[in-house]
């Protein structure tokens, strides 16, 4: 209808020409006015109309956050509610008694556990002074009521945090010990806002703790016995293993002499060392029998290190000789051995500085197959070592004092070796096993000679190798030359020199026939 | 045409000329609702026959978004050809009262509460 209005009003102006218009200008014509009083009228409605849209917009909007807010309040409640329920659900649960007091001391909360405890639940209370005597609280053991003040929760209701054990609740037919803990829960001013206790019975604990007093006593007393007789058993054990070592036994598979039975035996492979003073004889002769008590433990007492040292064991002192046996491994044997030189040295500059003779020791070395047992009869046991490794071994030793040279180890040993080329070694001679048919390669360890000996002979070694593989030949002059090569740099080598003689001798032995 | 975040999502499905909500709206003001508003402005721009806004699984709606639905359903309600359905649950609280609301600006609207 506006539209049409509007329409018309154009279509009128256009026909009514220029002069017509500049009257409109002028003065609008009521047709005019009625139009804009109509657009105006319009616009009113329109205006009314989103009035009325804001306010429902409004209301809506508020509405919606009033459904909103109360929603989330609910909601939160029910949260907040369910929590508590929870908490006292747990707190119900929970099989240890809690006990809560408000600020003024009044009680407000007992658990279940807390109930069964105690015997009775919340109790209206004139004062906090009659916690006790209300509850029945005693000192545990004693006829005297529990002094209030002390009580973890009262003290909680001051703010500390305590904790006791020496409560007592005396039910009608029972008395409960009782551990609390007492703690002060604060308010956001920092005030007591309650103070909760937490207990237990512990009549268990109580008398698990006195049986473990009984049983820490016996237990004690037995310990004291025990010591003594170990003491005992240890000294008599320390004492059998300065005869009988430790390690035999152990080999035998014991751990005490007192386990030993005649006859045990058991067959292992070692090396055995031989070492001998050379012309304790003579030396001795010249000495009072304590004299030669102390100088042979003196001597002793320094080589027993280096064997012990190397994994080793003393199997048997013969006067002044030591019989040593190494488990295994040659190379332990063989470096006891090159040790017990080294401190030999050391040893005889000692003895030289106060005006003794240096002695000479010399040492063989074996390595085989070893039976060790006990032998002997019911009132005399020993324990022994059966071997030809051992005779050889002491064969060998004896070898050292005829080539002057201090060490000798068999062609066993050198092949139980693990680098035969860490030591300074080579061949002297070849032996016949008594009573048997086979020869044994015999060698020289020259590692202890002093330092000018080792090197001269280090330097010879090809030509005295090769010099003792003509020996062999029995090519004895090619032999005797290299000898002589051999003594022309190193004149003090007693092994050259013996071949040289012999080299000679078997010559002229030659020549002779 | 489709809006998808973590907490809500909004979807038009053409065929049937539905716009669904999904999720819980809490946009602040109307700057960040903008995105939605040119959804709806477009989804009115067709002049579809009828328009259905699904609010069934809307599980919540801030006050800018109610009032950003109120102010779409004045633009339909202009068009006076189109039709509005709204659909809501009454198992979502707020919806009740609010979804009623917008039937007073628009009498016309049909609103279906399951």
């Amino acid at each position: 209808m506006i539209t049409f209005r509007v329409r018309t009003v154009e279509q009128f102006s256009v026909s009514r020409g220029a002069h017509s218009r500049v009257m409109l200008e002028e003065q609008p014509s009521r047709e005019q006015l009625l139009l804009e009083i109509e657009r105006l009228r319009q616009q009113v409605e329109d205006l009314k109309e989103e009035k009325a849209d804001l306010e429902i917009l409004l209301e809506t909007t508020a509405e919606h956050s009033d459904s909103l807010a109360s929603e989330l309040q609910n909601r939160a409640l029910e949260a907040v509610r369910e929590g508590e329920i929870k908490l006292a659900q747990f707190l119900e649960a929970i099989p240890i008694g809690v006990a809560v007091l408000d600020s003024l001391g009044k009680p407000c909360y007992v658990n279940r556990a807390g109930k069964q405890l105690l015997g009775q639940g919340i109790v209206p209370l004139n004062a906090v002074d009659d916690l006790s005597e209300s509850y029945q609280i005693y000192i545990a053991g004693t006829d005297t009521i529990y002094p209030f003040e002390n009580l973890p929760i009262v003290r909680a209701l001051r703010g500390e945090s305590t904790t006791t054990d020496d409560m007592e609740v005396h039910q009608p037919d029972k008395k409960v010990p009782i551990e609390g803990w007492g703690t002060p829960i604060f308010d956001e001013a920092g005030k007591v806002a309650f103070a909760i206790a937490v207990f237990q019975d512990v009549t268990e604990r109580k008398q698990a703790e006195a049986e473990r007093h009984k049983f820490i006593n016996e237990l004690f007393k037995l310990k004291e016995n025990l010591e003594k007789s170990l003491d005992a058993e240890s000294d008599l054990t320390d004492a059998y293993g300065r005869f009988v070592p430790h390690q035999f036994l152990n080999l035998l598979g014991y751990e005490s002499i007192l386990d030993v039975n005649l006859g045990d035996q058991v067959q292992e492979e070692m090396s055995v060392l031989f070492a001998d003073i050379r012309d304790f004889t003579t030396l001795s002769e010249t000495m009072t029998p304590q004299e030669n008590f102390n100088f042979i433990n003196a001597y002793l007492s320094r080589m027993e290190p280096a064997i012990a040292s190397h994994n080793g064991f003393i199997d048997k002192y013969i006067g002044d000789a030591i019989m040593a046996l190494f488990s295994d491994c040659a190379d332990d044997a063989l470096k006891a051995g090159i040790a017990m030189l080294n401190i030999l040295t050391d040893y005889n500059e000692h003895r030289q500085n106060i005006g003794y003779i240096p002695i000479q020791i010399g040492i063989g070395i074996n390595s085989g197959s070893l039976m060790l047992g006990t032998v002997g009869g019911a009132s005399r046991m020993d324990s022994t070592v059966i071997s030809d490794a051992v005779n050889l071994a002491s064969r060998i030793e004896g070898l050292t004092k005829e080539y002057g040279v201090p060490l000798l180890i068999s062609q066993q040993t050198l092949e139980r070796l693990r680098n035969p080329a860490d030591y300074a070694i080579r061949i002297v001679d070849k032996v016949q096993v008594k009573g048997k048919s086979q020869y044994v390669t015999v060698y020289e360890v020259f590692d202890a000679d002093p330092p000018e000996i080792l090197s001269a002979k280090l330097a010879n070694l090809a030509l005295y190798t090769e010099a003792m593989l003509l020996c062999d030949r029995k090519e004895f002059r090619s032999a005797g030359k290299l000898f002589e090569e051999c003594l022309r740099t190193n004149p003090s080598d007693p092994v050259a020199r013996i071949y040289l003689k012999r080299c000679r001798d078997w010559r002229s032995l030659l020549k002779g026939i | 045409m489709e809006i998808k975040t973590k907490d809500y999502g909004i979807c038009y499905d053409p065929s049937t000329a539905t716009v669904s909500f999904v999720g819980s709206l809490r946009l602040s003001g109307a700057e960040d609702y903008a995105p939605i508003v040119q959804l709806l402005g477009e989804v009115a721009d067709v002049e579809p026959a009828k328009i259905t806004l699904n609010v069934q699984q809307l599980e919540f709606l801030n006050s800018s978004g109610i009032n950003m639905l109120s102010k779409f359903i004045i633009e339909v309600r202009k068009k006076a050809r189109v039709q509005m359905v709204v659909q809501g649950s009454q198992r979502i609280a707020w919806q009740g009262k609010s979804l009623k609301n917008l039937q007073r600006l628009m009498p016309g609207l049909q609103l279906e509460l399951l």
